[in-house]
């Protein structure tokens, strides 16, 4: 049996079931349509590409306005973790390094004023200590690196003597500074010492 | 006719009841058949025709026309909808109305016996559940396309399409049964 063929047959009774005429004619005037209310989302359940690209647009203006936000934030604090985040994807050239360790020396000087705690200071210094020496590594130069330090020591000294409760805290930081600077001198003495050694034993060959 | 619907949907979503009432004239006979053929029972299929349409006019300003034929196939989602709904809250009567046809297993081989082979496919088809009834009477006397009838059920095309092909095999099965 060729099943399509009766269901075509079946299809000319279907078609067949008719309402009866009085409610074709006169049950659109007994509908009672209430007033239809428009949704505020209707217009992006109609534009579905348009709604994505809101949706994408709002979500887009949201982590602007977080990490923006998030940018004042000073150690321990909620939005912190999403500035540390920015700074590692933004900061992954070597001149980077060095805005980081402003960054550092700024969140001091400000946890310093606002009396955030020992604790806190303590940890954003270690972090600066390990900032330096991430730069140290990354810097081909380290002239634009003590320009920078010197300029965080300056300003470090100027803390202490307006919160003289946090000099001990913020020695450490400058201590992390002048040793960063006498390690770049010794590093200086030795290189000299190493080209000297070479020139030498280059004209020792020669002779 | 049809050819206008785009534009009068347009107006009814605009509040324009007359419009409404010109695409009301336009499926009236489609979604009635469709819902009596399903509940056998004209007052009813009446009442659920006029609840189809009265649900298709509140949710008409959020609905988005994209090509022909999309209309129809949310007109049959909401009346699929409503029948489901019917039928969920009301199982004893379709079970009645399904005993009218289909008595007992004895009763039917009996009955089918005595019919001719287009009659034994209409208990055959009487016999599928509510679904795939539904889908050959989408697929095979409303003549939708498979992209149609996969938004009215919610299934993607290609099972609509594995799902015919089932339930055909299946009411071969069923005519065979009677058969013997």
């Amino acid at each position: 049996m060729e099943i399509e063929k009766y269901l075509a047959k079946l299809k000319r009774e279907y078609m067949g079931l008719t309402p009866d005429s009085d409610f074709v004619d006169k049950s659109f005037e007994r509908l009672e349509l209430p007033v239809q209310k428009k949704s505020p989302f209707s217009f992006f359940v109609k534009k579905p590409a348009f709604s994505l690209a809101f949706t994408l647009l709002f979500i887009f203006i949201g982590l602007f306005s977080l990490i923006q936000v998030a940018q004042a934030s000073l150690p321990g604090e909620p939005l912190y973790p999403v500035k540390k985040l920015y700074e590692n994807l933004a900061f992954t050239k070597p001149q980077g390094k060095k805005e980081k360790t402003e960054r550092r020396a700024n969140e001091i000087i400000d946890i310093v004023n606002k009396k955030k705690g020992k604790k806190v200071l303590k940890e954003t210094i270690d972090d600066y200590k390990k900032t330096i020496d991430e730069a140290k590594e990354k810097l081909s130069t380290g002239k634009d690196l003590e320009e920078v330090l010197s300029e965080q020591e300056k300003r470090f000294e100027q803390a202490i003597e307006e919160n003289p409760e946090s000099k001990e805290m913020l020695d450490e930081a400058i201590k992390a500074i002048r040793d960063e600077k006498t390690g770049e001198d010794v590093k200086g003495e030795i290189d000299g010492k190493n080209e000297k050694s070479e020139s030498e034993d280059k004209n020792s060959g020669e002779n | 006719m049809n050819e206008d619907v785009p534009e009068l949907i347009q107006r009814a979503q605009r509040g324009d009841k007359e419009a409404f009432g010109q695409i009301y004239k336009i499926y009236l006979k489609k979604i009635y058949r469709y819902i009596y053929y399903m509940i056998q029972n004209r007052q009813l299929a009446e009442d659920i025709t006029q609840n189809a349409f009265i649900k298709a006019w509140k949710a008409l300003p959020s609905f988005a026309f994209t090509k022909n034929g999309t209309f129809q196939a949310y007109l049959f989602k909401i009346a699929r909808n409503l029948l489901t709904d019917y039928q969920r809250k009301k199982k004893d009567i379709s079970l009645e109305l399904i005993a009218d046809v289909v008595k007992s297993d004895e009763d039917l081989i009996d009955y089918v016996t005595r019919k001719e082979e287009e009659k034994t496919v209409g208990n055959a088809l009487a016999t599928l559940d509510d679904d795939e009834r539904q889908i050959v009477v989408l697929r095979y006397f409303e003549e939708l396309s498979f992209s149609e009838i996969s938004k009215i059920v919610g299934k993607n095309e290609g099972a609509i399409r594995v799902q015919v092909h089932r339930i055909l095999i299946k009411l071969k099965n069923r005519i065979k049964d009677y058969g013997n």
